[in-house]
């Protein structure tokens, strides 16, 4: 449970709805032990005053039939309203859980989410905080109603049976809580099994899909066959137990219900014999047990849940609880007084990894100069970049702007300082004007349009039907990688900082295309301090000098 | 069918059990009996509950060994298809893609099996019995019953359609919120550089809540129609219940064939009322198991549709004629989906020839691989291994004639000399000393346990560079008469590569090889460079001679790498 203490604290800010949905929810249940109990209350009653002509008449048989129909409408109208605010609130909790993480990533990116970039972990993230929703609707909220709803009998059958009472109370809370608990105890270790089992199934398909052409060529097919075979046979077996397991919890539950029941009535028989009950109070009894076990049903799917929700909290734990690569001052100390740039004994390598990056690189380009630098694959440039952006710090020697060293100013100014195209520039998936307004959000049309002219994507964006409104999503454009990249490069046009750095500008392009986009971004940036990262012949025409790294 | 027997039986068994609980209630109340009297009752009360405790346990397994038997049955059936497929189908399709229907879409079908097809049975069979026993009791709770029984299939419908729109809209709202979530995190280093990201968590907030907003509405409308279901359910039972009290008070007198109802027979009807509608409700929940299954069979379709291209004639002409491989395609043509990926390639290829075949990604390098391979099957009469028709060929035959590296090789689990020893299972260990140091993978050797390491699943702890190396020492011990290389050097660095192709090109100067690349530096040691574009060859000659023609291989050129 510990791990969910920090998201049960978050769901006081929604407080409100929450109260709401559980209160529903009680009501529901109120209604149907009371819809149950009062009928067979009355029929009981109404046997008994039915055997005398006499009492029968004088018998009010309006109330609880009304009563009855009381109940069963108020079940009605609660379980509607229940839903209904259970999901608003669930939904409001998402909202408050995904800005929560948002808030803490932000500081931490992207050094902490590089690692997982390459992997599905980015995306097992947010499935993870999706099954947060649980933790409400399908964890804490049946746990209370049970607690509640036990305590309520003890109450409400004290009136009748002391010991009565305390017995339905033991077991209620037996089956609701404990039965469970156990079974979920006793299958958590062939859980484990299970899921490395799956796993390396998982594997193995993959691996056999990728090394089909060797499976085939080296004549291996009846080898990769049986092995599949076997893991999968072993992965049965084990949730073969999981069903036993599963199976005798389910046992259980019935054999807890009906000892309930029988132990119930075995008392309350004998009280009835004493005359220490009413007869129709047996009845009472009963029903209110059958309805009682009908309101703790949803509790074994809780425990389940509450196993998945654990570890999805515990993931989603872990990413926020790492420490940021990179601290800013709050505001800067100086201001640069030009957009010149000098690079000192830079020294990086990335933290658990022995491979050295960078071995005291210099480099200096004055401001207003023209720059590219180059490089084999591997080399350190696009570090290089990371580093002046300020997502990792380096390891030794300095960064100066101006003549001021990079670390002294605040994150805004720094941006503010830079204009950069990254390797992987990210594109979002929203409009295209959305996609440019990041980079200056008070950008008019006639600005974007300007950039879009700037990058050669005036006629493409005049011919699309929606043209800056397009959605730039996977399914809905066909915009091919250069387009893409040329959007990007827009956005550096419309950030209009003192020093630009494009790590291959040109990935993409056609020659024609980018001799012209470059000569345009040349003139434009005339000014400017430019830095080119290429692999590219055709991008060092656009540069007065090379620097090698 | 055990399962839905189990779920039948239980049905019984709870009839009895509601039986013998509203006589022991009647005979303690009404005839003032004492417990010792009853205690026949009791005792049988524990046996049933016993019995249907023995009942739900033996439910689920039979259900889990239903859904089982099916998930091995697919499971073996898809891997049989994807042998016959080939990799290159399964490329196509990519290894995660295929996992994922392998593993998680047929795992999809298990609750189906498990919990959907008994409970439907249930559904139908369970209130049927009930109201079987409850009509000679009282017809008129009969008829109340019976009343919602002719709405049971219409719930059915209804409950149906409710939870799949339902699932679906609340799946795609959770999808669509995630998916929004997910790229302002994937996009939160470009954000960063624009000084944005702070300003993004309310981006996250407006649309989480808007999409909110969207969903409730329609939650609004969705949830009446399982309220209406709550409706019938709960006014059946409050009916029954005023109806049982008013006959027991003598108000009303139809309904019982005239004799007087008993408390008895009052209390029977009430506890099976709730039971009435159970079976119905537990269909809801276990509704998506279906949209599930039947999303999943969606999927598998993907798979095992697609038809093998390899041929498998009955008249096949063995293949011996080794030596030597002379290749020649004749106006070579292959379609994928109606779209022409090769376009009437002509060259011929002779005995210890070493061809590169160059282009960019999509120009029908590995398609012309696969051809060759065997893996696709190609038109008759346009491609002839040795002055033979492939379509003639035995291909398994052929393909022990093979050696072929891939550009991101994975050895299979085992010691890296089981991994060598596959490829010549009689080689000696001073040959696979050999191979491994003309590939240039001496660190091998440094190894604490030298060729006998075990590399495990996701071939751990090694790079993949070594395992290049490694796979080219496999190479190196295949006794091949024809080589195929699949942009062998496509995910290793620079000077890996020129080792490798170095040692490649030493190693089979009397062998028939083709190469495929889209690195278009150091392919002077090639005899033949063979430029595709767009499934047609453009250019053909050596290194010099394209140079020269300052065409397209010069255009990619001047487009390619600075080896610094």
């Amino acid at each position: 449970m510990r791990d969910l203490w920090p998201f049960i604290a978050l769901l006081k800010q929604r407080w409100t709805s929450i109260a709401f949905a559980f209160f529903f929810a009680l009501i529901t249940l109120l209604a149907g032990i009371g819809l149950l109990s009062l009928a067979g209350w009355f029929i009981s009653a109404a046997a008994f005053a039915g055997l005398t002509a006499l009492s029968g008449i004088t018998f009010n048989f309006f109330m609880p039939s009304a009563g009855v129909r009381f109940f069963s409408l108020v079940r009605i109208g609660g379980r509607y309203c229940e839903r209904l605010f259970s999901h608003d609130a669930t939904f409001k909790i998402l909202t408050t859980v995904r800005v929560w993480l948002y808030q803490r990533i932000e500081p931490i990116a992207p050094a902490c989410l590089w690692r997982y970039r390459s992997s599905d972990l980015l995306n097992r993230l947010t499935s993870d905080v999706n099954s947060l929703d649980n933790l409400y609707l399908r964890i804490l909220s049946p746990m209370l109603a049970a607690i509640f709803i036990s305590l309520l009998m003890l109450f409400f059958f004290h009136f009748f049976s002391s010991f009565i009472a305390v017995f339905v109370f033991i077991m209620l809370l037996a089956t609701a809580f404990a039965a469970p608990y156990i079974s979920q105890r006793v299958a958590r270790s062939t859980g484990e099994q299970l899921r490395h089992q799956t796993n390396a199934l998982r594997s193995h398909i993959i691996d056999d899909v990728q090394n089909l052409t060797e499976i085939l060529l080296f004549n291996l097919q009846q080898d990769i066959t049986q092995q599949l075979a076997n893991m999968n046979a072993n992965m049965l077996a084990l949730q073969l137990r999981m069903a036993h397991i599963k199976g005798l919890g389910m046992a259980a539950i019935t054999l807890l219900t009906g000892t309930t029941f029988m132990v119930a009535l075995y008392i309350g028989v004998n009280l009835v014999n004493l005359q220490l009950l009413n007869g129709a109070n047996l009845a009472l009894i009963v029903f209110g047990i059958m309805a009682a076990y009908e309101a703790i049903a949803p509790l074994p799917m809780a425990f389940q849940y509450l196993g998945e929700t654990q570890t999805a909290a515990k993931r989603i734990l872990a990413v926020t609880k790492e420490i940021a690569a990179v601290q800013f001052p709050e505001s800067s100390l100086t201001q640069p007084q030009s957009a010149s740039l000098n690079i000192s004994s830079l020294n990086f390598q990335y933290p658990n990894s022995d491979k050295i990056i960078l071995n005291g690189f210099n480099m200096t380009i004055a401001a207003g100069e023209h720059v590219a630098l180059l490089g084999p694959n591997g080399c350190g440039k696009s570090t290089l970049v990371n580093l002046m952006a300020r997502f990792w710090n380096p390891t030794a020697g300095e960064m100066r702007i101006g003549d001021v060293d990079i670390t002294q100013l605040s994150e805004a100014d720094l941006r503010n300082q830079f204009s950069i195209l990254n390797q992987r520039p990210h594109i979002f998936n929203d409009s295209l004007r959305n996609n440019l307004l990041i980079a200056k959000p008070d950008a008019s049309d006639e600005e974007l349009f300007q950039a879009l002219d700037t990058v050669e994507l005036t006629d493409y964006v005049n011919n699309l039907n929606d043209g800056l409104d397009t959605q730039l999503n996977e399914a809905g454009t066909n915009m091919s990688g250069g387009q893409l990249r040329r959007i990007a490069l827009a956005r550096t046009v419309l950030h209009d900082a003192p020093i630009v750095i494009l790590d291959e500008p040109t990935e993409g392009l056609d020659n024609v295309t980018s001799q012209r986009v470059l000569t345009k971004l040349k003139s434009l940036w005339a000014n400017k301090t430019v830095l080119i990262i290429t692999h590219r012949q055709r991008d060092l025409r656009f540069v007065e000098r090379t620097v090698q790294i | 069918m055990l399962a839905t027997g189990s779920g039948i039986a239980s049905g019984f068994l709870l009839v009895l059990q509601a039986s013998l609980l509203s006589r022991i209630v009647y005979e303690a109340f009404m005839n003032h009996q004492q417990r010792d009297q009853l205690l026949h009752l009791f005792i049988m009360a524990v046996i049933v509950i016993l019995i249907r405790a023995g009942l739900s346990w033996s439910k689920e397994v039979c259900g889990f060994k239903a859904g089982s038997a099916v998930r091995k049955q697919l499971r073996q059936t898809v891997w049989q298809h994807l042998l016959k497929l080939g990799p290159a189908a399964t490329q196509h399709m990519g290894s995660g893609a295929v996992a994922s229907q392998y593993v998680e879409q047929i795992e999809a079908v298990q609750d189906f099996y498990a919990y959907y097809l008994p409970q439907m049975s249930l559904v139908v069979f369970i209130p049927l019995a009930i109201v079987a026993f409850v009509f000679p009791i009282s017809w008129m709770a009969g008829i109340i019953f019976i009343c919602t029984a002719p709405l049971i299939p219409l719930f059915m419908a209804l409950i149906g359609m409710e939870t799949a729109k339902l699932n679906q809209k609340h799946f795609q709202t959770l999808a669509r919120m995630s998916a929004k979530f997910l790229d302002v995190l994937q996009g939160i280093s470009t954000l960063k550089l624009f000084n944005r990201s702070r300003a993004q968590a309310k981006v996250v907030e407006d649309t989480s809540e808007q999409y909110r907003f969207n969903i409730m509405k329609v939650l609004r409308v969705a949830f009446m129609t399982s309220g209406v279901l709550e409706l019938f359910s709960a006014v059946s039972i409050a009916l029954t219940a005023v109806y049982l009290g008013l006959s027991l008070l003598g108000e009303v007198h139809i309904g019982h064939y005239g004799a007087a109802l008993t408390l008895q027979g009052a209390l029977f009807i009430l506890l099976l009322a709730p039971e009435f509608y159970l079976p119905l409700r537990e269909l809801g929940t276990h509704y998506h198991a279906r949209g599930q299954a039947l999303g999943a069979a969606e999927e598998l379709q993907k798979i095992l549709q697609l038809q093998p291209t390899t041929h498998h004639q009955a008249v096949q002409s063995p293949f011996t004629q080794t030596h030597q491989v002379t290749i020649n395609c004749k106006q070579l043509n292959f379609s994928f989906e109606q779209q022409r990926v090769l376009n009437n390639l002509d060259f011929s290829i002779t005995p210890g020839q070493h061809v590169a075949i160059v282009g960019t990604s999509g120009a029908g390098k590995t398609t012309l691989l696969n051809c060759l391979l065997g893996f696709l099957q190609s038109n008759p009469q346009q491609l002839y291994i040795n002055g033979i028709d492939i379509t003639d060929i035995h291909l398994t035959e052929w393909q022990q004639h093979i050696a072929w590296l891939g550009q991101n090789p994975k050895l299979f689990p085992g010691t890296i000399k089981e991994n060598l020893l596959l490829a010549n299972a009689n080689a000696s260990n001073e040959q696979l000393h050999q191979a491994l140091a003309s590939a240039h993978a001496e660190f091998v050797e440094q190894l604490p346990e030298g060729i006998n390491t075990p590399v495990g699943e996701r071939n751990l702890g090694l790079s993949g560079g070594q395992i290049q190396r490694i796979c080219l020492a496999r190479l190196y011990l295949r006794d091949a008469n024809f080589i195929i290389l699949d942009e062998p050097t496509a995910s290793i660095d620079a000077e890996s590569e020129n080792l490798l192709l170095q040692s490649i090109t030493e190693h089979f100067t009397d062998t028939t090889l083709v190469m495929s690349t889209h690195r278009i530096n150091q392919l002077e040691k090639m005899d033949t460079i063979i430029v595709l574009d767009n499934g047609e060859i453009k250019e053909m000659g050596n290194l010099a001679q394209l140079m020269e023609q300052q065409g397209l291989f010069y255009q990619m050129s001047q487009e390619e790498i600075i080896h610094a």
